[in-house]
């Protein structure tokens, strides 16, 4: 099964360096959009399908906590599996995204293992 | 806190982000020489206990080269303004590195990360001002505090 998924981050590398980290992962990747910020991802989502949103937190126009909160008040959008892939590791940052919907954090730096894993948790792929 | 302290998480996180994102390694690390040297550099504010800025410094080779290692290209595709980006998010997880070790239960809001004019200099106030070493080339990076009122 290929999934299509949609990065949200303001950084042009970054959101490149999660899209190679996920070609190169072996999972089956259809579309991948991509985002730099909240209000653009909702706009992705409004047209395409997405199986999971991996979203920064510190964005402009809106950051990944308005993000979160405007996909759970969606009934289209809430049972989409969001990660956070953030530098803020701080707990209490960590504690209200998940709080507030996330289903993964990965906290920025990672290593490409790290991030294909929560991707394939969230999603619930399974190997052998 | 003391400096000592604040050195060594700052070298915590330059050693894990440089291995994790950028696949290499710093192999040396001292207090950054004070020679002017035609840097492209990226600095950011940060809020919360404490505030300040923060700040990364390198030559434009070793910056392409560090950028072909995070975007998996070739070093000659790599355009200026590409260059540019991946610098900025280096500033950003390592400052977001740093201060996440700094105070676990922490809270900081962070500026996106500006490039800076070639023969920028660092504050002179500067809590921190360290060089770490790759085979990619050098890497300044400084800290500086906003004192409290």
């Amino acid at each position: 099964m290929a999934y299509n998924v949609l990065i949200v981050d303001d950084s042009p590398a970054m959101r490149r360096f999660v899209l190679r980290v996920l070609d190169l992962s072996g999972l089956e990747i259809g579309s991948c959009s991509q985002a730099e910020n909240g209000e653009a991802a909702l706009a992705v989502l409004g047209k395409e399908w997405v199986d999971v949103v991996l979203t920064d937190i510190n964005m402009p126009v809106m950051d990944g906590e308005s993000f979160v909160r405007n996909m759970n008040a969606n009934d289209a959008y809430r049972s989409i599996p969001v990660i956070v892939v953030s530098t803020d590791n701080t707990e209490g940052r960590v504690r209200q995204m998940m709080s507030l919907g996330a289903k993964g954090y990965v906290k920025k730096p990672f290593l490409p293992e790290t991030l294909r894993e929560e991707v394939e948790k969230v999603l619930g792929v399974c190997h052998g | 806190m003391g400096n000592d302290r604040f050195t060594q998480l700052l070298s915590e996180s330059v050693g894990e982000v440089l291995e994790s994102m950028f696949f290499t390694g710093v192999f040396d690390e001292d207090a950054s020489s004070k020679e002017e040297r035609q840097l492209i550099a990226a600095r950011l504010s940060f809020r919360g206990t404490p505030s300040g800025e923060f700040g990364i410094g390198t030559k434009p080779e070793t910056v392409q080269k560090l950028s072909a290692s995070f975007l998996g290209e070739d070093e000659s595709s790599i355009s200026e303004s590409q260059s540019g980006e991946v610098l900025c998010e280096l500033a950003n997880m390592l400052c977001g590195s740093f201060l996440s070790r700094l105070e676990k239960n922490g809270r900081f809001d962070l500026s996106k990360p500006e490039l800076q004019p070639a023969g920028t200099e660092m504050p002179q106030d500067c809590a921190i001002r360290r060089e770490f070493h790759s085979e990619e080339g050098s890497l300044q990076v400084w800290l500086a505090l906003e004192q409290s009122a």
